[in-house]
């Protein structure tokens, strides 16, 4: 075993200056985007244009999706080279598939493997080369954790698909340009038979976005009024989506892994190192310094078990239930952090400070903890998963589809 | 990075794993929690033979020279029955605190005895039920000579009964000091304590004299110097956690699929899978943090903060796991020949030993941000 990131082969150590050099031109001046892991949601224009721009200039050289053939807008690079770029992103606080709000790390795997190689070559490319916002619209107000109860239908009609129905809680601030959703397409037909995922315009006439301010941000409504989309933009098959649903589930419950830490903790631990009060430095208080503890070690553990699903989703062994294992972690992590910031900073742990990112204000973490444990499945489909991936009272267990 | 042990360690894996099939097989070690003869002599000896006691230790000293992952991977295999007895004790515990506080002369005396598994050790620390702490050393030595004479008891000793020698701390009148003695002389008495607990015992000392030779360390800094010898060890014993977490996991995956109640096996209700869901996470929490902790010793790496860490944390997930366990077996997991009670008992007996959870985090604290460091 070797736990050292930076223990590479020639080829990467290679590769390692290569992209470290790169990110020093291309990160000047911005070291306060340290503390941005996450996609902002409050409208900051500033940060989002840089993030824009660093996304575009990362996929012009394929960066974004190394793995991905150069074809298909990647960079025809291998895992190894995949690994470097998680790591060297890290440093800046970034993830690879993060750098501004797109679903892209979710949907170009998806189209990578359930696409027809027309469509690979006309959908990818944008998307790999950061190009264009798509969000995942799933969620219907009936459904919830249901997904297959879906009521958006898309009717053939010619060469066409025409989709009716209102997708809720979806995307962030900035209009997107396409829309990954899955619709019913044959709506007497038998449940997880029925469904597909299509690829649409977001400019596409009918399509309407309406901002559905939430507790963690901004989401949105999402309506569909007899909107025309070519049958060419269907993906993977009619009425096969629900196997579809596989490659895309296991990359939206956190299968894809990861080497970014989140810098929330590292900032309580500043906070206490430059604040004191009548018992002195907050950070060498005993009572501050057991619930620290628990922070960063519970901090470690999700950090440690993240980097193990992306070491071995990248050996094409992905642990079976990694994914699912570190989503409820992370959320439980961030419900049980709200409270411990709270019980170390008092009242300060409420307070909203614009002067640093959204991942380290203790107003978002705060709302997070509480706010944030349902986006795509809540804590119990989430163990539900789980307990397929373990194999509980079953005969087989459920393996874990390969998504690279 | 690689996250996967070598095929050489994967071997060795495969061979300690048979050997505790073999020698401490599930079935029969509750039968050895019950009598108390949680020392088994004869796997002992063969351990011994294996070149296992004494793995870590360097081979100018008569050990084996191994790397501590791969001490770590055989105490995981020693968990998974669980494997009792004075296995870490004699062979890393001892060893590596005579290394650290000991005078050559001594290490030439015990250390290669110890590796051939002539010499049996137990280690008692501090004395106090809850505290791990110099300052809860409770026996007395006093002076005579080269030697001392040790007044009082050592408390909640592992394996006491098994061992030929304890290493131990006493109380003198300059300090704490270190001895190694004999626990065959005259005028010590051995007791079990009887509780929820294994192979813990009593040991009282009624003016026993220890001969100068036997000293170990009278220097002011000895039990600082202790506590940083025994650090690297710390994973060790954690990996044995790891180990016994994982055989429990696996028989309470098992036993959810064949138990069948209300027509269907337990596996299939979702409250049963919170248990399992919740037992993987304590699992693979200890696994990680330890895995990374041995790599962090071998590696040349600053370990101190790990180390305490995946103590820590593997005390708390042992814990944890066996009560998730509890939870799904219900009624026959608290059977006393039922191979989870093992488990139980020990998830308690070694969440204190050598320090419990809120002592190793706080080390791990005190590491990472000395209390009044201004930097």
């Amino acid at each position: 075993m070797n736990f050292d990131q930076e223990a590479d082969t020639p080829e990467q150590a290679r590769f390692r200056q290569e992209v470290r050099d790169w990110f020093e031109v291309a990160m000047a001046g911005r070291g306060d985007l340290k503390w941005s892991t996450q996609w902002s949601t409050r409208g900051n224009e500033a940060e989002y244009e840089f993030r824009r721009d660093l996304a575009r200039k990362l996929g012009e050289k394929g960066w974004m999706f190394p793995t991905v053939p150069t074809e298909y807008g990647g960079g025809g690079l291998d895992v190894d080279h995949q690994f470097v770029l998680e790591g060297e992103i890290a440093r800046y606080g970034l993830g690879l598939s993060q750098v501004f709000y797109t679903l892209a790390r979710i949907v170009v795997p998806v189209v990578n493997q359930w696409g027809n190689e027309e469509q690979k070559r006309r959908i990818l490319p944008p998307l790999c080369r950061g190009e264009v916002i798509c969000w995942q619209v799933m969620t219907e107000p009936q459904g919830g954790s249901d997904l297959a109860t879906l009521t958006t239908v898309a009717k053939r009609v010619g060469d066409e698909y025409v989709i009716n129905g209102q997708k809720v809680m979806v995307g962030s601030t900035h209009y997107p340009d396409y829309l990954w959703t899955i619709v019913n397409t044959n709506p007497g037909g038998e449940r997880h038979e029925n469904v597909s995922w299509i690829y649409v315009n977001a400019r596409t006439p009918g399509v309407t976005i309406q901002p559905l301010p939430m507790v963690m941000g901004m989401k949105n409504v999402v309506f569909f009024d007899d909107v025309h989309v070519p049958v060419d933009d269907l993906v993977g098959g009619e009425n096969n989506g629900w196997r579809v649903s596989t490659t895309h589930l296991e990359l939206e419950h956190d299968g894809a892994g990861s080497v970014s830490g989140d810098p929330a903790v590292d900032r309580l631990i500043e906070y206490c190192t430059d604040n004191s009060d009548s018992m002195g430095r907050l950070i060498d208080q005993p009572d501050v310094r057991r619930i620290l503890a628990d922070a960063i070690i519970d901090g470690h553990v999700l950090k440690m078990l993240q980097t193990r699903n992306l070491w071995f989703r990248l050996q094409r062994q992905p642990v079976p239930y990694g994914g699912v294992q570190t989503r409820y972690l992370r959320r439980m992590i961030g419900l049980s952090n709200s409270q411990r910031f709270q019980d170390i900073l008092g009242y300060a742990g409420l307070l909203k400070d614009l002067s640093v990112d959204e991942g380290t204000d203790f107003d978002y973490i705060s709302r997070r903890g509480p706010a944030t444990l349902h986006g795509g499945g809540t804590l119990d489909t989430d163990r539900l998963q789980f307990a397929r991936r373990l194999g509980l009272g079953r005969r087989q267990r459920e393996s874990a589809p390969v998504t690279i | 990075m690689d996250l996967r042990f070598s095929e050489e360690q994967l071997m060795l894996q495969d061979v300690v794993a048979r050997f505790v099939q073999q020698k401490a097989p599930e079935n029969e070690v509750p039968r050895w929690f019950q009598s108390g003869e949680t020392h088994r002599p004869d796997l002992f000896r063969q351990a011994a033979d294996t070149g296992w006691i004494g793995m870590c230790v360097p081979e100018s000293l008569g050990g084996g020279g191994f790397a501590t992952m791969d001490a770590g991977i055989v105490f995981e295999q020693f968990g998974r029955s669980p494997v009792p007895g004075p296995l870490f004790t004699s062979a890393v515990l001892a060893p590596r605190l005579l290394e650290g506080i000991a005078s050559h002369d001594q290490q030439a005396r015990f250390i290669p005895a110890t590796c051939k598994g002539e010499i049996v050790w137990a280690v008692a620390l501090s004395d106090g039920a809850r505290r791990f702490s110099e300052n809860d050393i409770t026996l007395r030595a006093a002076e005579a000579g080269s030697g001392v004479v040790l007044t009082g008891k050592k408390q909640f000793v592992l394996d006491a009964s098994a061992a030929d020698r304890l290493l131990c701390a006493a109380r003198s009148a300059q300090g704490t000091i270190f001895l190694a003695v004999d626990l065959g002389v005259d005028g010590l008495r051995i007791t079990p304590h009887e509780g929820f607990l294994s192979s813990l015992y009593d040991v009282e000392f009624d003016n026993v004299e220890v001969d100068g030779l036997d000293v170990i360390s009278r220097s002011s800094s000895c039990w600082s110097d202790a506590e940083t010898a025994l650090e690297i060890t710390l994973p060790i014993l954690s990996a044995y956690k790891v180990g016994a977490c994982q055989r429990v996991f696996e028989m309470t995956v098992d036993y959810t699929n064949e138990r069948v109640v209300f027509g269907q096996p337990i596996g299939r209700f979702q409250r049963v899978q919170d248990h399992v869901v919740e037992l993987t996470n304590h699992m693979d929490a200890a696994r990680w943090l330890t895995y990374e902790a041995l790599w962090k010793v071998d590696s040349g790496r600053d370990y101190k903060a790990a180390v305490h860490e995946a103590k820590a944390v593997a005390s708390e997930s042992y814990y944890q796991v066996c009560n998730y366990a509890n939870m799904v077996f219900a009624g026959p997991g608290t059977a006393l020949d039922h191979p989870l009670v093992p488990h139980t008992v020990t998830s308690r007996t070694l969440y204190q030993f050598l320090g419990d959870p809120n002592y190793h985090r706080g080390k791990m604290m005190d590491a990472l941000f000395p209390v009044g460091n201004i930097s």
